[in-house]
């Protein structure tokens, strides 16, 4: 019995709970692994094509005090309600609580903390909706395989976009084109609506302002056709599509990068958890699978982890988003960073800036699995904010590049025990003495007990329900997730000493002023 | 410097990142200035002889240190009960090393301090050198541990031992070795070996600075940026380990 299995990636043990639970009741489910893009249209598409829709809604902390849940979720279900899809929701007790009239009255509570005190009634919520599905008509969505329709509006650059559009569904798709006085009829013009209907998917290009596309569009959304909405705004700094799908565009290559992302996603299958968690030895393992990000990263990309200079290359303390929260930093500690000389100025700053990046509520996770061998991909600022994910390198660099942004001297060490290795991100006092060469592991140890260097735990600004190195599960527990400034400082020098081996340092030193 | 006290420096090092003194007994000070020789420290003149103003940190928390080499010492306490024909004696501690370079390092109250403000001090080391009266190749000692209480002992044999009689008004704890209300006394001893044993205010590690040697080699235009940090980066440097190993 397959549904498509909509959950939050970052809950491991909630899902794993969850799917211990659905797995002897026969069913199959189907999940979208995670990925950098946003395609709604292929959210649409398997809504419509699988039978029933399973959703679990864990609690979300976003900004203080805010019991939230994901939005991605939040606009899954709205396309559930919409496909009028038979639907079995379990949802976090305290944000049904917080929210009653964003979920329908047949939502199943459970309590995070305590979900084995819900079982019995987990179970039976799990009996009624198989039963549900058994007793209703399976839906089939009839469409013409690689059947591609664009409906355009009449503005120059659109067009001229729309041929782009065209020529990349063309390699694989018979594509028909509807534009200029096609479109005045759309509401009499029966075969449009049916070419809509036939169609594996659609493709909008909607103008500044509302037009006959947004029409079209809005018979589309209400048929639940995949559908890839694409609006020309010339304000627009890129294509990163919003939640309801729509992607803004004022550069035709931009827009033509991103519609190729959102292609192959449409084209991508969904992945199957329950045999997930067959093959991949249980359901946490699946989960955490299912919450590794797809990327294909490029050349640029890949560090070989033998080469520690090499690390210098992913440091970009120039990039807009590291900018921006220096900036936020440069404005919390009372102006510019060239009178904060002391030992104490700095480890403020650097406070500041976990204080940041902990606001952004961004997951732990592993390196994505496409990789060449040998090779470490290491994602940018803005690859992090897509995937809203780091590995530790990841966060280490982004670190070492707000810090080295800050005009602080930034740090980044790779060490490795027998059973992983780990990076670590921190900064060196200003009136401390450098390391001539390069240093060894007692010199770090040296100058960690004499407060030269501080370092710290860089994955606790990312949520992670498992320690990530040698911070303790209370200590991520305590930290809803994630671990305190002086809690990371303490976990990362419980490293540093522990039976371990230096693997790579780089230090990017601070401006000459 | 011989081969053993090598080991014994670079496994220190590697354990906790200072040099050990050598030899243990050596007494060293914060701002003492001299050269690296034979992997020993040797003193030439200090801050105050050059009347270089300097501060010094409080000392930090005092902590037990406890290693020995990665192989070849076995360290048996022998039970309490009192030991035959030695009156007062409650225990017998033996210490058997396997290898040439075999060590064992316990110092208790083991506290630590250092150099302040050492962005100001080496504007002043700077103006002695241009004044002729620093050398490039002089090193200053900017933190010490001070142990209330050590013992070290470092083999020179490829087999030796140590047996060591103890007593105490008070149950040996955990690092008897060390522990300033245990009375040691050496029984026996076979082989060649460095001892120092239950010995009072040791300054067993150190760590130093010395000026850059790209300092003198890469002469840079001060940007003008006004009076704020001339430099982000201090004129010294720390000497890696292999520094004091070659010396």
């Amino acid at each position: 019995m397959d549904v498509y299995f909509s959950h939050s990636y970052r809950d491991l043990r909630i899902n794993a709970y969850f799917l211990e639970e659905l797995e002897p009741q026969g069913f199959k489910l189907l999940a979208d692994q995670k990925s950098t893009t946003w395609c709604v249209a292929k959210l649409e598409r398997y809504l419509y094509e699988l039978p029933g829709f399973l959703s679990i809604v864990t609690h979300r902390a976003g900004e203080p005090d805010a019991l939230s849940y994901s939005p991605y979720i939040g606009h899954e279900l709205s396309l559930a309600r919409r496909a009028r899809l038979p639907r079995l929701l379990f949802v976090d007790e305290g944000v049904l609580q917080r929210y009653p009239t964003q979920f329908p009255q047949d939502a199943v509570p459970f309590v995070p903390g305590s979900l084995a005190s819900g079982r019995f009634r987990h179970r039976q919520a799990i009996e009624n909706f198989k039963e549900k599905l058994a007793r209703e008509e399976r839906r089939y969505r009839v469409y013409k395989d690689r059947q591609a329709t664009v409906v355009a509006a009449g503005r120059k650059a659109i067009l001229q976009a729309t041929e782009e559009i065209r020529d990349i569904l063309a390699a694989t798709y018979r594509v028909q084109v509807f534009k200029g006085k096609h479109l005045v009829t759309a509401f009499d013009d029966v075969s449009l609506f049916e070419t809509l209907l036939e169609s594996e998917v659609c493709v909008f290009l909607l103008d500044t302002h509302v037009t006959y596309v947004d029409v079209i569009l809005g018979m589309a959304h209400a048929h639940s056709i995949p559908s890839i909405r694409i609006q020309y705004d010339p304000n627009a700094t890129d294509s990163q599509p919003v939640l309801s799908g729509r992607i803004p565009w004022s550069k035709t290559p931009d827009l033509v990068a991103q519609f190729r992302r959102q292609l192959d996603s449409f084209r991508l299958g969904f992945v199957e958890a329950v045999q997930l968690a067959r093959e991949s030895g249980g359901a946490v393992e699946a989960m955490r699978t299912l919450a590794t990000t797809r990327w294909d990263p490029t050349l640029d990309q890949a560090w070989d982890p033998n080469d520690g200079p090499g690390l210098l290359r992913h440091i970009h303390p120039e990039h807009p988003f590291v900018r921006d929260e220096v900036d936020r930093v440069r404005r919390l500690v009372g102006g510019s960073f060239a009178v904060k000389t002391g030992n104490a100025d700095s480890l403020d700053i650097c406070m500041h800036l976990y204080a940041e990046l902990k606001r952004h509520h961004l997951a732990y996770e592993l390196e994505p699995q496409t990789m060449s061998t040998g090779k470490q991909a290491i994602r940018t600022a803005q690859d992090i904010l897509s995937s809203k994910a780091a590995t530790c390198i990841d966060v280490a660099c982004l670190f070492a590049s707000l810090l080295k942004a800050a005009e602080q001297s930034a740090i980044v060490i790779v060490l490795q025990t027998d059973k992983f290795s780990h990076a670590l991100a921190g900064f060196r006092a200003p009136n401390a003495a450098s390391w001539d060469g390069t240093p060894e592991l007692g010199d770090l140890r040296r100058d960690l007990s004499l407060q030269d260097i501080v370092l710290f735990e860089a994955t606790g600004v990312l949520e992670s329900e498992e320690p990530v190195a040698l911070e303790t599960r209370e200590e991520r527990r305590v930290g809803g997730k994630m671990l305190d400034f002086m809690t990371a400082r303490t976990a990362a020098e419980r490293l540093i000493l522990s039976d371990v081996r230096l693997r790579n340092v780089v230090e990017v030193s601070a401006p000459v002023r | 410097m011989s081969s053993p006290a090598k080991t014994y420096q670079n496994e220190m090092h590697g354990n906790l990142g200072f040099f050990a003194t050598w030899l243990p007994s050596d007494s060293l000070d914060i701002g003492d200035v001299g050269v690296l020789e034979g992997g020993r420290f040797r003193k030439l003149s200090s801050l105050t002889d050059l009347e270089i103003k300097f501060s010094v940190s409080p000392k930090g928390p005092p902590q037990d240190l406890r290693y020995t080499s990665t192989s070849g010492t076995t360290l048996t306490v022998g039970g309490a009960a009192p030991v035959a024909n030695i009156p007062g004696v409650s225990a017998e501690i033996k210490i058997a090393f396997s290898h040439e370079g075999s060590f064992l390092f316990h110092a208790s109250n083991v506290r630590n301090a250092k150099l302040e403000n050492v962005a100001a001090l080496c504007e002043s080391i700077l103006n002695a050198y241009a004044r002729g009266q620093w050398k490039k190749e002089w090193y200053l000692i900017d933190s010490l541990h001070t142990a209330e209480c050590a013992t070290i002992v470092v083999t020179e044999g490829s087999s030796s031992g140590l047996v060591l009689a103890a007593s105490a008004d008070v149950s040996l704890g955990t690092m008897p070795l060390a522990d300033p209300r245990v009375q040691l006394s050496v029984s026996s001893s076979s082989g060649k070996m460095l001892q120092i044993v239950a010995s009072r205010n040791l300054r067993p590690l150190y760590s130093c600075l010395r000026l850059k040697h790209s300092w003198f080699s890469d002469p840079s235009v001060a940007p003008v940026r006004g009076k704020a940090r001339a430099t982000s980066e201090l004129p010294v440097a720390k000497p890696p380990i292999a520094e004091l190993l070659g010396s």
